[in-house]
Formats: C-alpha cells, structure tokens, sequence
C-alpha cells in the first residue's frame, strides 16, 4: 500500500501498524513523536494502530530547548 | 485609556485590557523564549511579571536572548531582563527571582500567579513544570525550538492532555541544542499571544493542538492532541469519570 511518511510517498507491505513503520524505515529517533492524519499517537497505540492506504504518517522530533 | 495601547484596544476591549493590567504571569525562563514572550507580555499591558531564571549572561546567548546586551554579560538574566523590559513598559511590575526551580521551590514561585509560560530549555525543568501546573491547577503555555523549527501548545489544567501525555521523557536527552535565534523569536511571541488570548479571552486558545513550526519550509502545521490515559503525570488527577479527550 502507499501512505505519505513526512510529506513523501512510500510503498510498505501490508498489514503494518506504526510500529512495523518505524522498524521499517529503521528509524532511529527513540524520542519522535508520531502523527497519523492529523491526530497525534500515543506510543502504546504503536503496536495496535493498523496503517490504511493513503494514510498521512507524520514523524516528528520534539523541539525542547529554549 | 492609555494611549501605549491605543492599537490593540479595538482588538481586546477596555475589559481585556483591564483583564491584561490584573494578569499574574509566571515567565519560566528568561533566555530566548522568554525575550520574545516577556516583551510582547509587557508591551502588552501584562500588570505583573514575575521572572524566573537562576542563570547569568554569557556571550553565547546573544544570538537568541533579546532582553540582554552585551554590556550585561556576567549580570544576572533577571536583572537584564528587569531593565529591558522596564524600559519598554514602566508602567508594569516585574519580579525577578533569581532561584533554580525545582520541586521545593516551584510552590512558592507560582504563587498568586494567574498562567505559566514555560520558556525553559530542558526537559527535566519542563516536567517539573508541568507537575507544578497541575498542582496549582494553572494554564501551562508551552513553548520549544530546535534549529529552524519550534512548537507551541496551551495545556489547561485537568482537561485534556498535559505536557508529558505528549512529551513522555526522552531516551536520549539532547545537550546543546543548535538553534536560530529567529526560532525561539516566533514561539515565543506565540506564546504571549497564547497568554493574552487567555487571559483577555479572544480568540481560540491552542489547546488540544500542537502547534509545529518548520522554518525550513515556513510551514505552520497542527496535530490533534489527546490525553493519554496511562500519563504518570495527569491521569491520577482525573477523576474516572471523566471522558478522556
């Protein structure tokens, strides 16, 4: 299926939950945030959340500093 | 009426503009942050300023800490701070503390305040915060920058998410952060006017949302926020009852 991760087109296998996605694209950031259509998502919602085709993925680094 | 605020009056009313004049803020650091925000508060009309920060002057905050020049290096950041801001707006009263917030002090430094801007750099001091905030039942406005890009957000006390249902504690805490002095210039002026829309009431406040800031791309974006039920911070608070947004 296709999803849009970060404004990008990508092709993933299917099924795949927010998890698998960060697995997937060996992201590395233990600290991101992560937005799905709009909504943020809970990181113990990573495991269970199913992507769907067309999805908008949004992986995001908090900003803390001052 | 004052005529130092003759332009925003037909924005917030002779009520928002006393409303303003009987505001108590907490300006949680006053480093890049809290330059932009504690100037706009105070050019604002803001009555009471409170400061805290326990950190001096040094060479290396010039790119981003407006409220201090380079003929204040070495002096406390609220002493700069008291005479930048006096000079922009005499008719106000701020209050440095100059004391290192943590859990024993943080009570005693929020008290009789109306709202918290946490314009703080770290995360420790902003969890804190934050468990300060829902102790005292205060508006938290948040606000934080990395490079190019910042986001803001309006946690009321209670109702929705808090601080840490979004920003659980990092794994890899960053040190030095690189940024822009433009960055924190947009967030926190964005924080101030998070500040005098809830103190006036206009508008729509930033709660429930996350507001990100991509300098970059000069792209404002939003992501829908919720509680989350597991938070260490909020959840034990809330009563059960209550729907979780």
């Amino acid at each position: 299926m296709i999803i849009h991760l970060n404004g990008l087109d990508e092709t993933v296998p299917a099924p795949m939950t927010i998890a698998d996605l960060i697995t997937h694209v060996k992201e590395g950031d233990p600290d991101l945030i992560v937005e799905r259509n709009g909504r943020y998502v809970h990181a113990r919602d990573y495991e269970t959340t199913q992507l769907e085709e067309n999805d908008r993925i949004e992986f995001i680094n908090p900003n803390l500093g001052g | 009426m004052n005529a130092r605020y003759t332009r925003q009056l037909p924005l917030l009313g002779s009520h928002g503009q006393e409303a303003l004049a009987r505001a108590k803020v907490f300006v949680a650091g006053v480093g890049g942050l809290g330059s932009a925000a504690a100037f706009y508060l105070a050019a604002a009309g803001v009555g009471t300023l409170r400061l805290c920060d326990h950190d001096r002057v040094s060479r290396s905050n010039f790119n981003r800490q407006i409220l201090h020049t380079t003929e204040d290096l070495d002096r406390p950041k609220v002493n700069s701070a008291v005479q930048a801001l006096t000079a922009l707006n005499p008719e106000i009263r701020i209050e440095p503390r100059q004391e290192k917030m943590d859990e024993s002090t943080l009570p005693g430094l929020l008290q009789d305040m109306d709202l918290i801007v946490d314009a703080t750099d770290n995360y420790p001091t902003r969890r804190l915060l934050n468990r300060a905030a829902l102790a005292s039942k205060l508006p938290l406005v948040f606000g934080g920058v990395d490079s190019l890009d910042g986001m803001a957000a309006v946690f009321l006390p209670r109702q929705g998410p808090c601080f840490e249902c979004i920003f659980p504690e990092p794994a890899s805490p960053k040190d030095q952060i690189p940024v822009l002095g433009t960055s924190p210039g947009i967030i926190g002026s964005i924080q101030a006017l998070e500040a005098v829309k809830l103190i006036t009431g206009v508008g729509w406040p930033l709660t429930h949302r996350l507001l990100r800031f991509t300098g970059a791309e000069a792209a404002f974006r939003t992501t829908q926020l919720s509680a989350n039920p597991d938070c260490p911070a909020c959840s034990p608070l809330k009563p059960e009852t209550q729907e979780v947004k």
